[in-house]
């Protein structure tokens, strides 16, 4: 098993550090550094390696810091002040919860991902040991990276040291045990949860699982320690008890095959997968049509018969939004002393807007739908690159992008305006115009900004979704530049209005960009 | 009217691919483009298509012994891999193409009459491109540049995956088109440019170099052709 696992790991370090090799030579000076021989230059390969080693390490460590902070130990101190209870109570109940949640979605024993199909069925790697051997190194990683943040969040929340130790074992122990409610169910009826037709079964459970999360203790109403800590550490002998059924399942390549079966045969190449993903978000309704010309026919199809990909998540996002709006205003309303804690949060932090609204736009979803299932094949033809053709059709692209993204930004500035009017108001009744227009210009800038990065470092190989280094250098760089405007502490008019005139004056320069150099940029790259 | 390569050259890093090509095509006859795998005959349809820039070098229309440069307007290029728009029907692909290209299409026909002529079915008219068979996509590349006319068709590898029926109707359509123009097909297989080239161009070093029949019969003039290609192993 371990010589599987070993193989495994060496495939995907090697396909990873190759992608890294692969970013480094389109890097403008940086690939004049990069022979040509550079993916079989013994040196480079070992650097390329180390690097995608520490951030594979990065990931996980910033991830459980991220989640036990961010997610765990946040809401702790403002809940159990509220409410006069031991902050251990508070950490014990949103930890439980949300540990359920991850036995649900987040188990890693089937994955059904290109790494698992490339091992499984086309390198014919052993599949039950391939699975379980993986499945032992992510158990490993999770218990060992949850271990520090679990005692630094943990003792911080006046949680028992002893019981900080235990916890990283409960959150294992929990994913064991539906690993192996996965293969009973599997057993019984054929499904895992990874199955796509599961997702609707288990997206109400973990989501009434996530409600339970915060709900009750913001109304005070919180499991008590004994309980909480009792499941959790109850998971622990009840994981140990489901080694053994994990361990005797034969059909992990029967698993692993049904989860790929949907896109299975058509997987002969990564190109292959890709294509055939894409090209299944093209809704096959030939009744949806439209009495424009010209490229605006082209858009509006292109929009109709891939509303799923375009809106979905756009309008899954929203309704996010709405509910931890609705979340937000019962706070205000059944918990007095937080509304001039909001109220100042409104006033001063609106920065923190740049990096919520970086994270829910929409404009890579967009630009890759655009390139693998329009420009892809589009731009082979002569009269699609003419100068004129690509600004005609950035013009119409960009107002759908701007369409698609408003939603959220609207419920948010709308969200803000209210809850500002909700908290005591402000002096300055323009703040109110402010809060209200400023993601709407973010939200603006965002869009003009990933669209004019499609146009000018096209960064997608024909078929492929690997980017190019520049492309992502500046994505990269714009991910900086809102966590630093994040930590921005300005007064919201001042904010607000810095925003709006920014946002529109690099709308402006976008523009201009796009118009210079697009008709020589944006092409295939070969 | 003539298609005139003047000095091109294009190299990726240290391979120099096409090695100062000078190379002149003549309208109403189809070039058979053949080379080895590797010898740089689609890199050199995508400098002529602006896909890649090239190192150096022109490429010019002469007309009335007036040479001018190319514009898009002039090539037609149809890919092995047929690539289409997967999202629209056939219908309304031709549709798109027809109402972005009208000041340039001369004579303008019922979409339907494009359908009958390249034998699409029309149960096939209204279905999306991405349900389409391989030989289908290729059809639907090949109306759009009978309907456009362009001065130069360059056609990769066309008809290397269609089935034997759907391959006779497209080398049956290539031999009615091209009158008034130049079409450069390039392949590998040595059988179907003998059958439907005018000329043979070889590809070999990075430079162009035409193939004379002289007195020779299909079998010795087919010898030879694999005589050249072999050399090239052997540089």
């Amino acid at each position: 098993m371990f010589e599987t696992f070993r193989q495994s790991f060496s495939l995907r370090c090697t396909a990873n550090a190759n992608m890294f090799l692969f970013a480094l030579k389109k890097i403008p000076i940086i690939k004049k550094l990069i022979p040509e021989t550079a993916y079989s230059e013994p040196a480079l390969k070992i650097f390329a390696k180390i690097v995608i080693l520490l951030f594979e390490i990065g990931k996980f460590v910033l991830g459980k810091l991220a989640y036990l902070g961010i997610m765990v130990a946040l809401p702790v101190v403002p809940v159990a002040t509220q409410h006069e209870v031991p902050k251990s109570t508070v950490f014990l109940h949103i930890l439980l919860f949300l540990t359920l949640i991850g036995g649900i979605v987040n188990i890693n024993l089937f994955k059904g991902d290109e790494r698992s199909y490339q091992a499984i069925n086309l390198l014919q790697m052993d599949a039950r040991r391939f699975t379980l051997s993986n499945f032992i190194y992510y158990l490993l990683c999770t218990a060992l990276s949850f271990l520090p943040f679990m005692l630094l969040f943990g003792i911080l929340s006046d949680v028992p040291v002893w019981l900080c130790l235990l916890l990283p074992l409960a959150i294992v122990g929990t994913k064991l045990v539906f690993a192996a409610l996965n293969i009973f169910s599997y057993n019984r009826i054929g499904i895992v949860a990874d199955d796509a037709k599961a997702t609707w079964v288990l997206l109400p459970v973990w989501i009434i699982l996530l409600l339970a999360a915060y709900i009750p203790p913001i109304t005070g109403r919180i499991v008590p320690p004994t309980v909480s800590a009792g499941i959790l550490l109850a998971m622990i002998p009840l994981g140990a008890l489901s080694v053994l059924p994990v361990i005797r399942f034969r059909k992990y390549k029967e698993v692993n095959q049904s989860i790929l079966s949907h896109t299975r045969q058509q997987m002969d190449t990564n190109k292959n997968r890709i294509k055939v993903t894409m090209q299944k978000q093209i809704t096959a309704d030939v009744t949806q049509t439209s009495s424009r010309s010209g490229f605006e026919f082209l858009n509006e199809l292109f929009v109709k018969r891939h509303r799923k990909l375009l809106w979905g998540a756009t309008l899954k996002v929203s309704a996010v939004l709405a509910v931890l709006l609705a979340i937000l205003i019962s706070v205000i309303r059944f918990v007095p002393p937080s509304r001039a804690v909001i109220n100042d949060m409104l006033l001063t932090r609106t920065s923190v807007l740049w990096i919520v609204l970086y994270a829910i736009n929409r404009s890579a979803g967009f630009t890759q739908a655009c390139f693998m299932n329009c420009d892809n094949a589009m731009l082979t033809y002569p009269f699609f690159k003419k100068p004129g053709s690509i600004l005609k059709l950035f013009r119409i692209r960009l107002r759908e992008l701007i369409k698609i993204n408003a939603l959220p930004a609207g419920i948010i500035g709308a969200g803000m305006t209210l809850m500002l009017a909700m908290t005591g108001g402000t002096e300055q009744p323009v703040n109110y115009l402010v809060l209200l227009l400023a993601p709407i210009a973010i939200n603006m800038f965002f869009s003009v900004h990933f669209l004019m990065l499609y146009y000018l470092f096209q960064p997608y190989t024909a078929g492929s979704v690997m980017k190019g280094g520049m492309y992502s250098i500046l994505a990269t760089g714009t991910y900086m530049f809102c966590y630093f405007m994040m930590r921005a502490t300005l007064p919201t008019f001042g904010f607000g209005l810095v925003c709006i005139v920014f946002c529109a004056a690099y709308f402006l320069i976008a523009c201009a960009l796009v118009y210079k150099f697009a008709p020589k940029t944006f092409k295939i790259h070969n | 009217m003539k298609f005139v390569i003047s000095h091109i050259a294009k190299s990726f890093e240290k391979k120099e691919v096409l090695r100062d090509i000078d190379f002149t095509f003549e309208a109403g006859k189809i070039y058979g483009l053949l080379g080895r795998n590797g010898a740089g005959k689609t890199t050199l349809f995508n400098c002529i298509n602006s896909d890649l820039k090239p190192d150096s070098g022109s490429f010019m229309l002469e007309e009335n012994g007036q040479q001018r440069s190319m514009n898009s307007d002039d090539i037609g290029y149809v890919l092995s891999t047929p690539t289409v728009p997967e999202f629209l029907t056939g219908r309304e692909f031709l549709k798109f193409f027809c109402d972005i290209n009208k000041s340039r299409i001369k004579q303008l026909q019922d979409p339907d009459a494009y359908f009958d002529y390249m034998s699409i079915q029309p149960e096939d008219r209204d279905k999306l491109l991405k349900d389409y068979s391989h030989g289908m996509k290729n059809k639907m590349q090949m109306i759009v540049n009978i309907i456009a006319e362009p001065n130069l068709l360059l056609l990769d590898e066309p008809l290397t995956s269609l089935d034997v029926v759907v391959a006779e109707e497209m080398k049956e359509l290539l031999r009615a088109q091209k009158d008034g123009r130049i079409i450069i097909l390039s392949t590998h297989i040595l059988d179907l440019a003998l059958d439907l080239c005018d000329e043979i161009v070889l590809l070999s070093h990075g430079v162009l170099e035409p193939v004379e029949k002289e007195n020779l019969d299909s079998h010795e003039f087919r010898e030879k052709i694999i005589a050249a290609l072999r050399e090239e192993d052997h540089v």
